[in-house]
């Protein structure tokens, strides 16, 4: 009857990409699906205080998880290393239509690769479904995150208090 | 009964502000609460926290709103004023309805504090200055201010007005940050 391969109704389990990190370790991409909900909540109740920045992720799970409502509702790329959820990066359209990016990485998969590629892949994501553009805010401070953004290409835009926007055509 | 403006400007009627919670003309020592239009959503916290820091320290509360020029303009035209007419800001300030909307929260914790309120309104597009100046020439005791953004993810984007104020105002400043 059907064509399709059995075990995968849709394409959107398909990995956008793998990498292996700097350690060794096989990380895959994937847009979000539901199954991944729960190792994200996990993820960012795990996640250390002192890497928390500008108010995210939010400190408790209940607050995590009104937050999550609103980022799965547009675009969400997972990484995904062991079956576990490492990383996630979410574009989530302002009030002109333009996106915004915001992307957490697991303590334990900092330093290795991982959110460059979880980005690279996010993006190219993101431009074959029509998104031109991205913005993200940025503490000026954070000079680690600030470092990545720079490497990817990110151009600033202006400033907000403490904050920075940068932004980077797709 | 006519309101009568007092020597500074403050022409507290056009907001309604009830008898017992207006601040009269010796009064001395008070606290600014500056609101604009992107405090609706917090004027509860504003007024409640407003009246607690003015009720413990035992002043006034005074709300400021500073119109950028172009909402000066924006307003003046609503009311049908000539092109070249320069109203006072107070006289304007009843249509801002986060600051109406933050005298009407006031009344009652004020009369519960036993404190009082006046209004004033200033015109400039530094708005940051134009509250550190209001600071200045009320020589108030505190400046209290609302200020946290979150952009369309959720991160949390301190304002730059509330940055300005914190680090050029006279006095202590009190950060009323939403919840």
């Amino acid at each position: 009857m059907s064509s399709e391969p059995t075990g995968r109704t849709t394409t959107a389990d398909v990995p956008l990409d793998r990498v292996v990190d700097d350690a060794d370790r096989v990380v895959a991409f994937e847009r979000y699906r539901p199954e991944h909900y729960g190792g994200l909540v996990e993820m960012y109740d795990d996640f250390p205080p002192e890497q928390r920045a500008q108010g995210l992720p939010p400190a408790t799970e209940s607050a995590i998880t009104e937050w999550l409502a609103v980022l799965l509702d547009h675009v969400s790329v997972v990484a995904v290393h062991d079956g576990a959820v490492v990383g996630h990066a979410a574009l989530v359209p302002d009030d002109a239509g333009n996106h915004e990016l915001g992307v957490f990485v697991d303590d334990d998969y900092q330093d290795a690769g991982v959110g460059s590629a979880l980005l690279e892949a996010t993006f190219e994501y993101a431009r074959s479904i029509g998104i031109a553009d991205v913005w993200l805010s940025v503490a000026r401070s954070n000079h680690r995150a600030r470092h990545v953004y720079d490497a990817l290409g990110f151009a600033e835009a202006g400033e907000k208090g403490r904050s920075l926007r940068l932004v980077r055509e797709l | 009964m006519s309101e009568t403006a007092a020597s500074d400007g403050r022409v507290d009627g056009e907001l309604g502000v009830a008898g017992d919670v207006r601040t009269h003309a010796d009064a001395h020592d008070t606290v600014v609460l500056p609101v604009g239009y992107s405090d609706a959503g917090r004027v509860e916290h504003l007024a409640r926290t407003a009246a607690e820091v003015a009720g413990m320290m035992e002043t006034t509360v005074r709300v400021l709103h500073v119109f950028t020029e172009a909402r000066y303009r924006e307003v003046c035209d609503r009311l049908n004023y000539p092109a070249d007419a320069r109203p006072a800001p107070e006289d304007l300030v009843g249509r801002v309805a986060p600051v109406r909307d933050v005298t009407n929260l006031l009344e009652d914790p004020l009369r519960a504090w036993g404190t009082t309120m006046d209004v004033t309104a200033r015109v400039g597009d530094d708005v940051g200055g134009e509250i550190v100046a209001a600071a200045e020439a009320a020589d108030a005791k505190r400046v209290l201010v609302g200020g946290r953004r979150r952009t369309p993810t959720g991160k949390v984007v301190f304002g730059s007005t509330a940055q300005r104020v914190m680090l050029s105002a006279p006095c202590p400043v009190t950060f009323v940050r939403d919840h």
